[in-house]
């Protein structure tokens, strides 16, 4: 869309300034004093107006004011001090204006000026503001325009916040311009229905978010959309997604906060989560900021490991759990911390102590992969004549590891 | 010396100050002529030996004092300001000045050679004389010419004015430019009477890039807000008529017209007349001839100062002929004494069976009450209250409203302000207000304070405080602002910020604030001409905008 810049008027409006040009060359024209009426100051008048108002409340010395060869002149050096004498100062405009401007043909003056700015100024508002002029204007000559908007708008129903503040008044109050600031009223959508016919991500109309933008947006701007989702908290890329990629189908009622509600396909997809073992509870392991990272709690979780752990036990080879035998309770040998904790529980057999402590199990156990065979004699160089002498008493001896174990569990004598 | 003695000298020397000030002084009669707030006029002046600083001493009928202090003096006047417990004499009132023997001068025309101003030369009276009758004094004062012997004299004023935005924050831009005039010619026709004219061309544009053309504005229009021809209205001509586009002058409630309008003023100073024609809308463009009413007025004053009255009117309206409002207006306004005023209005719809919204009946749609009270000292007082509903109308007058809204929106405000003067050279003003809609409730206020004159005549510096209460957001602001006269310039400077929260908004974006910079340059470029620049810098929580504009008007 094109961006205009403040004087980037479109060509259509030449006109205007040509009008704005003629009024201009007209005011010099009358400022040049080509017309049928002297300039004069505010306190004098147009001597060939004669007397314009009655004197007879006047001072009956006329020379109070008027001097030279005819009463159509005023002095020079008249002055009237209208705060001293009346009681009522004149500010700003009023301090210029003619005195005939409010001293004139309609009577009177106290009776207008006792009412105020609109005994004599035309009320624009039509009563409807109020009689405190002074609230939103000056006296002053040239600032007869609103002053502090700003601030002065901050006392109503609707501070003006963010964007609000730089926005032509005109913009809301489309009676702006003629003095018409009624029955503006305070709802977003009352001036933004546009806005709200064309939000369809997500379709605000559909979803029945017809009102109370306030809920959802901030006044400085639309797309700082900040959704109360407190049950859900847009973060880890969640805060970049359309609203559709959760809420498919527009559809707002009911979502439902567990991440396996959207994140199914994920789950199945990833290694290892398999239902029903596996939790579905997302949160156990990973957190919002993405899959990487996960950490499983194992919160609870004393047994079973194998549900999902299977393929860590086929696939681990130092030892090979299958044929050495393992069993598939893994929490007999190890924590839920790491594989790499594995205590074998080989205290029937005693190797961290005594005699057989600091020996590989291959000392022990000579068949690579399998912890079900292991030797005795291979190390013990018993020379089996002498074996068999010894044990001779010994029932059910046989000169095998399998015999020695049996009688020598601990790996002692005796 | 004996406390004897010093009595007997005491008095001795009272009695010889009584004696020479009795020796000494000359009573000057003289007789009030005018009166002007505290102070009136006489008839004596310098050629009596009165200067200023003579006590003036008035005989009233009654047993009141009315005495005063003459201030300044002519050779046959003076101005003599009354004491601050003085009765006000009325013209015609007599009394009498001491004056110095000195001093006094004989009323036989002798002067002393005082160095005082000769008397102007006079020129023979060429004046008509004026039809006389018993009820004039023989001395008759200057009256005006009537208005239709007037020259016919055009005046006014034509502006060129430019208000614009842009917010770099929103990519959003704002302009208006405008070119007018309003202006009267003064008795066209020889009858006194006077045609109003006050029209505006105005081009404006709006673009919000970030909306995609939804709120972008880019029209050039003329507005006509008067041209009408008025006559009558003036003291001596109690009928005034209006004809064309006009503000009705009966009862401005009523609005503004395309069409005619009859007054009619009563020697107590009341006023009853009727309009018709058609009521142009209220936006930029003034496009009419959708709204015919018809409207009568009355309004009665209780005294001929207008110190009370009440007034009532009647609209009945027509959209695009099909019967829409049936309003009726009523005014009052009291001013027990100069520093008391008290005013309220009232806009009652009555609705009928062709209303679908409101319940058939009078409905209170709109009411103003206001009350203002003044000190001598420059203190004051002020409250004022308003309820505001949505009328069931056809006519296009203001954005499109709900039906819910109009069936039972209501803004109720009520307000209280006062300032005080302290010293010489501060002022302090306090403002609170509360307001309350279908919806919510705010409770807004502000002090300040006002120093004059601290960087020199005519300058000022102000500070402001207030809080804010609105539907969605509140929080404090503050304000500055400083302004002083460079010769014949004015510059005005100011700051001002505010610290928001955002209600119902549960995001950790919910604090807002926005700052503000700004200034004004007023230039008187002659007697006729003056220009006048604003700017405003703002920033804050998506706001980052300059605001630039002018006036530049001449005055004919």
């Amino acid at each position: 869309m094109q961006t205009r810049t403040l004087v980037g008027m479109p060509r259509a409006h030449a006109a205007i300034l040509f009008l704005a040009l003629a009024l201009g060359l007209l005011a010099c024209a009358f400022d040049g004093g080509s017309r049928s009426w002297d300039p004069v100051a505010p306190e004098q008048w147009q001597a060939e107006r004669g007397p314009v108002v009655p004197h007879d409340s006047f001072p009956s010395d006329c020379a109070l004011c008027h001097e030279g060869s005819t009463w159509h002149a005023i002095r020079e050096d008249f002055a009237f001090d209208h705060a001293a004498e009346t009681g009522h100062a004149l500010v700003g405009a009023h301090e210029k204006a003619e005195c005939l401007r409010c001293h004139n043909d309609r009577g009177p003056v106290e009776i207008y000026a006792q009412r105020g700015c609109i005994g004599c100024h035309e009320d624009v508002h039509e009563g409807k503001l109020g009689d405190t002029c002074l609230d939103c204007h000056s006296e002053s000559a040239i600032d007869w325009r609103p002053k502090a908007a700003i601030a002065e708008h901050a006392t109503t129903r609707f501070p003006l916040v963010g964007a609000h503040a730089a926005t032509a008044c005109w913009a809301c109050h489309p009676g702006a311009q003629v003095g018409n600031f009624q029955q503006t009223t305070t709802r977003c959508v009352d001036c933004h229905a546009r806005d709200l016919a064309t939000a369809l991500e997500p379709d605000h109309a559909q979803q029945g978010w017809t009102d109370s933008c306030e809920r959802c947006h901030l006044p400085t701007d639309w797309s700082r959309a900040g959704f109360e989702h407190g049950f859900f908290a847009l973060q880890g890329g969640h805060d970049d997604l359309a609203c559709s990629a959760c809420h498919v189908g527009n559809d707002f009622g009911g979502s439902s906060s567990a991440c396996f509600a959207c994140h199914a396909d994920d789950y199945r997809s990833a290694r290892d989560h398999k239902p029903p073992s596996y939790p579905t509870d997302c949160t156990q392991c990973h957190t919002i900021y993405g899959w990487e990272g996960a950490r499983f709690a194992h919160v609870g979780i004393v047994n079973g490991c194998a549900n999902c752990h299977a393929d860590d036990y086929a696939a681990t080879t130092q030892p090979n759990h299958i044929s050495s035998g393992f069993g598939t309770a893994c929490e007999v040998c190890h924590s839920t911390k790491t594989w790499g904790d594995g205590t074998f529980d080989h205290n029937a057999f005693p190797i961290f102590n005594g005699e057989h402590a600091g020996l590989s199990c291959q000392d022990c156990h000579p068949v690579p992969g399998s912890f079900r065979q292991f030797t005795c004699i291979s190390c013990h160089e018993h020379s089996q004549r002498e074996m068999n002498n010894e044990h001779a008493r010994v029932r059910g001896y046989a000169y095998q590891s399998s015999s020695c174990y049996s009688c020598h569990p601990n790996g002692r004598q005796g | 010396m004996t406390p004897m003695k010093v009595w007997s000298c005491r008095v001795f020397a009272v009695a010889f100050a009584c004696g020479v000030s009795v020796a000494a002084e000359v009573r000057i009669e003289i007789r009030v002529t005018s009166t002007a707030g505290n102070a009136v006029y006489i008839d004596r002046g310098s050629k009596s030996g009165m200067a200023a600083g003579d006590r003036v001493e008035f005989r009233l009928e009654s047993t009141e004092l009315a005495t005063g202090v003459v201030r300044s003096l002519t050779a046959n006047s003076a101005r003599v300001e009354l004491d601050p417990v003085s009765a006000r004499p009325l013209v015609g009132t007599r009394g009498e000045v001491l004056v110095p023997d000195a001093r006094a001068i004989p009323d036989s025309g002798e002067r002393r050679d005082d160095g005082a101003t000769p008397a102007v030369d006079r020129p023979p009276w060429t004046h008509p004389p004026e039809a006389w009758d018993t009820d004039r004094p023989l001395l008759a004062p200057a009256f005006a010419i009537t208005p239709e012997e007037r020259e016919s004299r055009l005046r006014g004023r034509a502006w060129l004015r430019f208000d614009g935005t842009e917010d770099g924050e929103g990519d959003r831009t704002f302009g208006l430019a405008a070119v007018g005039t309003d202006m009267t010619l003064e008795n066209p026709f020889g009858d006194g009477g006077a045609v109003r004219m006050d029209v505006e061309a105005f081009t404006r544009m709006g673009d919000v890039a970030a909306d995609d053309g939804l709120y972008d504005y880019d029209d050039a229009r003329m507005r006509i807000d008067r041209l009408a021809y008025q006559v009558g209205g003036t003291e001596d001509r109690p009928n005034r008529f209006l004809v064309g586009r006009f503000l009705q002058s009966g009862m401005p409630e009523l609005g503004l017209l395309d069409g005619a309008e009859w007054n009619h003023r009563t020697t107590g100073g009341s006023q009853f007349g009727a309009a018709f024609g058609w009521m142009p809308e209220p936006f930029a463009d003034r496009s009419s001839f959708q709204d015919l009413q018809a409207s009568v007025h009355y309004r009665h004053a209780f005294d001929p100062a207008q110190r009370a009255t009440v007034g009532l009117a009647y609209q009945n309206t027509w959209h695009e002929g099909e019967s829409d409002r049936n309003l009726f207006i009523a005014r009052a306004e009291v001013r027990p004494s100069d520093r008391l005023s008290l005013r309220a209005t009232a806009w009652v719809d009555i609705y009928d069976s062709g209303d679908t919204i409101k319940s058939s009946g009078p409905e209170l749609t709109e009411a103003h009450i206001s009350g203002t009270w003044t000190t001598p000292a420059g203190d004051g007082l002020g409250v004022f209250a308003l309820q505001r509903r949505i009328p069931e109308i056809l006519r296009d007058e203001f954005l499109p409203r709900r039906a819910d809204d109009i069936e039972g929106s209501v803004l109720d405000r009520q307000g209280v302000n006062g300032w005080t003067q302290v010293g010489a050279r501060m002022r302090l003003d306090a403002r609170l207000e509360h307001w309350s809609d279908e919806d919510d409730d705010g409770l807004t206020g502000e002090v300040g304070a006002t120093f004059s004159d601290p960087f020199g005549a005519a300058s000022s510096i102000s500070g402001t405080a207030q809080w804010t209460d609105g539907s969605y957001s509140s929080g404090p602001g503050a304000r500055l602002h400083a302004r002083d006269m460079f010769g014949s310039t004015a510059v005005g400077l100011g700051w001002q910020s505010f610290w928001f929260s955002q209600k119902d908004y549960g995001g950790s974006d919910d604090q807002i604030s926005q700052h503000s910079l700004f200034g004004s340059v007023d230039v008187p470029l002659s007697e006729r001409w003056d220009l006048s620049f604003v700017a405003d810098r703002s920033i804050g929580d998506d706001l980052d905008s300059w605001t630039v504009g002018f006036l530049l008007q001449t005055h004919f």
